[in-house]
């Protein structure tokens, strides 16, 4: 039980911190169909915006709002002087996707430079809390808390706001959209803001935990998008289950192999899943190529 | 007006060929002061930036000490750096790069996995690899144009596996290796060494560089209820892996060779009391004061003393080509280097053996105040 149990802790943890990157993909990849790779960059702003208020002593919830306000600003950044260019130049997929990459490269060069390449430790080594033998950092406890709040209040706008319906409808059919007189290019922008803020909760909590650097938004943005294609394309649920799943087989896996084989069986069944499931668990058909909007 | 045209011509063109008929033209010049550029292929970027800074910093030092004295056999040594981002397939482009814009004789590398990527594109192109950074066992005899600079994982690995299992009697050991060669080197060398003492590890496992969390191996190793745990990963996962066993209460002792030596640990509160290996090389004092003046830095690893005596080897090897009245190409540096074979470092006199590699004592210490305090050293002879 005893080593169950802290797999167990450390999978909803770390899944906390998937789910929000998946989700946040899954916002902007849903919206947009646009390979966003720079997703990577918006946990790396936050982060450091997290880390520079936070070393001011203005504590983790002033890093919290200012990594929000950091991640929405990458998002809207990105959106509008690179995305929405390309759009009305009637850019392919790929040629996003290029840009996309180059975008990132650029902005973790500009961050090591402002930065430096070092790991940045925050000034708050933080407390860990103790459930008999289970035992794992408080700020984890509160990012599990906060991702099923971030969960909910996603689930809420899309349900209940014109926002959120304007999002599932472009996500769902672009040129019904239009036609229906949504402002196709503020919903993407919209997208882009809410996807990019909603990492903000586990950039802090990992700079927290283990530092902030320039380069460690890739691996995550990486299971956040293969969440959302193994969840399903359009499936906000599908993304947000998906990636909980994949911290869980991450963790727990150790229980039946070691650490070396996780990532290749987490990796083999997200190709087995693509082959069964060519829309992902959850996913219902793909709505097409190309956003352009 | 074509008369006035062909005037201004003729007076550009005498004003074009004056520095020439002066005896002053710029190529006169630069032959005066021959280049001789080195490369270096260092992680500047991304995980081991650390590594890659504290590399450079001290090549950069040893380049201009050759300078001032008048370079390495009338040639002004001018080192280029690449960035291997600890990657072995962005080492290969970068080494390419290297060769195809300035044609090195002699490249400075770190890192097992970088150094043994490249090692045969140098071979194939004549080019010398002196590896000041890399301490994976497989790079002895890796290559004939391969010279390990550094001591490599055995020596450290078996004085700390006797250091554990003979000294504090320690009967139980659990690894956790950074996933790439010279981590998956370092483990299983320890393993040999240390069974051989008496010991047993009871459980390997791997981490993914740079990754953030380390509490599934760690919740595991301490399932496996060893008696300490050695890291063979590198500085900042080092010390984000000793704040995490802390967390955990895994409530052992930490061990780990010199790749521990880092501000990055030194500053991690959790790291206090690892046991740590390093190669016992005491730098000269004006070594050590000159290195503090420029870079407002304690030598506290071996690197700065590897890559100073990285360049120096190859200062010498160049002044003795020159000697001997030949051209410093990659074969002429690499027959110099086997036939001087004994070179005065800053930390003391080393010599090549015949598979590339170089011996030297090692110290078992402990991290105390930020600081390493040495208790021991060990010479191992073989």
């Amino acid at each position: 039980m005893g080593l169950f149990g802290q797999l167990l802790a450390n999978g909803v943890a770390n899944g906390a911190a998937y789910v929000l990157l998946a989700l946040g993909f899954s916002v902007i990849y849903n919206a947009t169909r646009e390979f966003h790779i720079a997703h990577a960059g918006a946990f790396t702003a936050a982060g450091y915006a997290g880390h520079v208020v936070h070393d001011r002593g203005l504590g983790l919830w002033g890093a919290l709002a200012a990594a929000v306000a950091a991640g929405a600003l990458y998002g809207f950044t990105l959106d509008a002087a690179v995305y929405a260019p390309l759009r009305r130049l009637r850019a392919s997929g790929l040629q996003i996707f290029v840009a996309s990459l180059g975008s990132l490269t650029i902005f973790s060069a500009a961050i090591e430079i402002a930065f430096g390449p070092d790991n940045l430790l925050w000034s708050t080594v933080p407390s860990v809390l103790s459930l008999g033998s289970v035992r794992l950092p408080a700020p984890f406890a509160v990012l599990v808390v906060l991702t099923a709040a971030v969960v909910a209040g996603v689930h809420l706008l899309m349900t209940r706001t014109v926002r959120g319906y304007e999002l599932r409808a472009v996500s769902d059919n672009l040129e019904l959209s239009r036609g229906a007189g949504i402002r196709v290019p503020a919903a993407f922008a919209f997208a882009y803001v809410l996807g990019s803020a909603l990492v903000a909760p586990a950039a802090v909590v990992i700079g927290l935990d283990a530092g902030t650097n320039p380069y460690r938004g890739l691996h995550l943005s990486l299971v956040g998008i293969v969440a959302t294609l193994m969840g399903g394309i359009g499936s906000y649920a599908g993304a947000v289950l998906t990636a909980l799943a994949m911290a869980l087989v991450e963790s727990l896996g150790l229980l039946v192999s070691s650490s070396e084989w996780t990532r290749v069986i987490l990796y083999g069944l997200f190709i087995a899943v693509l082959m069964a499931r060519p829309h992902g668990l959850l996913g219902a058909a793909v709505r097409g190529k190309g956003a352009g909007a | 007006m074509r008369e006035t045209w062909t005037w201004f011509r003729l007076a550009a063109l005498a004003v074009a060929a004056a520095p020439f008929t002066l005896g002053i033209a710029p190529g006169r010049a630069a032959a005066e002061e021959k280049e001789l550029v080195v490369g270096a292929l260092l992680a500047m970027t991304g995980q081991g930036a650390s590594y890659g800074k504290i590399m450079s910093q001290a090549t950069d030092l040893a380049v201009d000490e050759v300078n001032r004295a008048g370079g390495a056999g009338g040639y002004k040594l001018v080192v280029k750096y690449e960035d291997h981002q600890a990657k072995p397939d962005v080492a290969v482009l970068a080494f390419n790069s290297l060769l195809r814009r300035y044609s090195p004789p002699a490249v400075l590398s770190s890192y097992t996995s970088i150094t043994l990527a490249v090692a045969p594109i140098a071979a194939r192109n004549n080019v010398v690899v002196l590896n000041a950074g890399g301490q994976g066992d497989s790079m002895a005899g890796a290559s004939p144009y391969l010279f390990n600079v550094i001591p490599l994982n055995g020596l450290e690995a078996e004085v700390l596996a006797r250091y554990l299992a003979t000294t504090k009697k320690l009967p139980t050991a659990a690894v956790l290796y950074a996933n790439d060669e010279g981590g998956r080197n370092a483990s299983s060398a320890f393993k040999k060494f240390y069974e051989a003492a008496g010991g047993r590890v009871t459980i390997a496992e791997a981490s993914q560089l740079g990754a953030s969390d380390f509490r599934n191996q760690l919740a595991k190793i301490k399932s496996t209820k060893p008696s300490v745990l050695v890291l063979a990963t590198y500085g900042k996962d080092t010390a984000i892996i000793a704040r995490q066993a802390k967390e955990l209460d895994l409530g052992i002792p930490v061990a780990q060779n010199s790749w521990s030596l880092l501000p990055e640990v030194f500053a991690e509160p959790a790291s206090e009391g690892m046991i740590v290996t390093s190669i016992a090389a005491k730098p000269s004092q004006a070594f050590a004061d000159e290195y503090q003046r420029r870079y407002h830095a304690e030598v506290q690893s071996v690197y700065p003393i590897t890559f100073y005596n990285g360049v120096k080897v190859i200062a010498e090897a160049v002044k003795k080509v020159v000697a001997d009245g030949k051209k410093p190409t990659g074969d002429n540096l690499r027959e110099a280097i086997l036939a001087i074979r004994r070179f005065d470092g800053v930390a003391g006199p080393f010599v090549f053996r015949d598979n590339g590699t170089v011996a030297a004592p090692v110290n078992v210490g402990v991290i105390e105040k930020g600081k390493t305090k040495v208790l021991e050293t060990v010479q191992i002879e073989k």
